[in-house]
């Protein structure tokens, strides 16, 4: 039987939950936007009003408001849209048991065993958007493929633009549909790959689609046959449920509030980052093996920065542990200038039940301690303990505890 | 082979270009769990006998027993030997390899004797 798959994709999420919680904002242009006097005073959506008076995603706060003088700024409440978001997968789940979210505003799903009982695809999908709007009143937007790469493109392409916010792609339509679509449209083909395939002679996705994959193969890998196989719109992923439980890495990253110019500045964030993945790798009860750390450079002009990871000599799940393999990295690493953002990730995760003791390192005194830290944060939150260190002027622990991705819970 | 993101059936071609928030994930995660929760089944009164039979027959005989207790989220066993039974508490004490354990009656929903020794 032919697979039904579904991205459903919220209307400028944020600003819709926004909206639909305080019914005096409904016929105004509403912008949701982190702090202005921060780097996070950015646009994180806007609502198809303030979007008219040529508001765009992501621009800093202050030419929003140049182009649209009378839009209500509202603050982002992080937890509040992934509680909606969660609402939505249950919704979902009224239809199909396969659901699975991609981001906070997009999910899959698999229809194909629901057809008998709900209809057609097309019927389906308009049900859904009923039952997003009376439950949540958000406008949801759904493209329908027989697989996930199709549902996709139908839907970024083709749903977010027509009346119905419903749209189907498949093997019948492709080529009169999908195929005369500039490169630049396709899903995974970024600003970078999209000069590249312009430089091949590739203009649109048919282009693509024709063209020899051993070529592109030989060019990049295992991505240009992925791109291939978009462009013929074939994916052989399945829609599963299960795709978050298991985790291969787990990392923070932060955009500091301001440059960082020396090393001892830096190395209060790093000790905080570090402590932060400890504790949630803990928290899952995994042991890690490579620690990596990224830092960007403040400049826009001359990006600079480093990406670097070294291997333990055993897997841990201490802050202290990562934390220092973490800053010997950045010293050898960092070129001297102001740093923008920086991240810690430790990867290589393995179950902590059992693990190789070492010989040198005595891990039972460290392994009480995080204990112990744990036990409080968890009580008291997760500032009720931190290091000296962060109550610097460099540190971060306390504003990141308010936050969920970088912006206000 | 490691799979790819070429490789039917997997989901890496996702995974890899997915944006999903820590916090968002945790919650969906718990749902999952949540929706894999059992309901303690209602044992058969037979059943009950054979069970409280079990008991006694393993304390008087001496022999170690695998007992099935409830959990809603997984199937959970202990291996021991029952060292004594607390009616009136409605507990019975097992000890196990390493460690003694009190156990409520009412989480019991199977027990067998096993003839060999654990060690």
């Amino acid at each position: 039987m032919k697979k039904v798959i579904f991205l459903v994709d919220m209307l400028s999420f944020y600003a819709s939950v926004e909206k639909a919680d305080n019914p005096q904002l409904q016929n105004k242009p509403v912008v949701v936007s982190g702090d202005p006097k921060k780097r996070s005073g950015i646009i994180l959506a806007a609502c198809p009003l303030a979007k008219k008076c040529g508001v765009q995603t992501a621009e800093p706060l202050w030419e929003a408001q140049q182009k649209c003088p009378n839009a209500i700024i509202v603050r982002p409440r992080m937890q509040r849209y992934i509680e909606v978001s969660y609402q939505i997968t249950q919704i979902l789940e009224q239809f199909t048991d396969l659901v699975e979210a991609f981001s906070i505003d997009e999910q899959f799903m698999d229809v194909t065993g629901s057809q008998r009982l709900f209809g057609d695809p097309v019927t389906i999908a308009k049900k859904i958007q009923q039952a997003i709007m009376e439950g949540t009143g958000v406008y949801g937007r759904i493209g329908i493929g027989p697989n996930k790469v199709l549902a996709k493109i139908a839907c970024d392409v083709f749903a977010k633009k027509n009346d119905q916010g419903i749209f189907q792609l498949d093997h019948t339509n492709i080529q009169e549909q999908m195929w005369p679509l500039p490169i630049g449209k396709m899903f995974g083909v970024g600003g970078r790959m999209e000069r590249h395939l312009e430089r091949m002679g590739i203009q649109n996705i048919g282009h693509l689609a024709q063209f020899p994959v051993h070529l592109l193969k030989k060019r990049w890998g295992i991505n240009g046959e992925v791109l291939w196989q978009t462009a013929n719109g074939i994916d052989y992923s399945p829609v599963t449920t299960n795709t978050h439980n298991h985790q291969k890495a787990i990392g923070h990253q932060t955009t500091l509030p301001r440059d960082y110019e020396t090393l001892e500045e830096v190395r209060v964030i790093l000790l905080e980052l570090s402590e932060e993945v400890a504790q949630r790798v803990r928290l899952q009860n995994y042991r890690g093996n490579t620690v990596t750390v990224g830092a960007r450079g403040a400049s826009f002009e001359y990006p600079t920065g480093f990406h670097r990871q070294v291997k333990l000599a055993s897997p841990t799940n201490f802050g202290m542990d990562i934390f220092q393999a973490a800053f010997k990295l950045f010293c050898a690493h960092w070129d001297g200038l102001p740093i923008r953002s920086v991240g810690i990730t430790l990867s290589q995760l393995q179950p902590a039940d059992f693990y190789q003791l070492s010989l040198f390192d005595f891990s039972l005194r460290k392994e009480h301690l995080s204990q112990a830290m744990d036990t409080i944060r968890s009580k008291y939150g997760p500032t009720a303990l931190v290091r000296a260190t962060s109550l610097t002027k460099s540190g971060q622990a306390f504003a990141r505890a308010e936050k969920i991705g970088g912006h206000y819970k | 082979m490691k799979p790819n993101k070429l490789t039917p059936g997997y989901n890496l071609r996702w995974e890899s270009s997915r944006m999903m928030l820590p916090e968002h994930k945790q919650v969906l995660q718990r749902h999952q769990k949540e929706l894999n929760t059992k309901t303690k089944p209602i044992l058969d009164e037979q059943q009950a006998v054979i069970i409280s039979r079990r008991i006694t027959d393993s304390i008087n005989r001496n022999m170690n027993v695998k007992i099935q207790l409830f959990d809603p989220y997984q199937d959970s066993f202990i291996l021991g030997k029952i060292q004594k039974l607390v009616t009136e508490q409605g507990q019975m004490k097992v000890s196990c390899q390493d460690k003694v354990v009190w156990v409520r009656l009412d989480d019991i929903i199977d027990i067998q004797m096993i003839e060999d020794d654990l060690d």
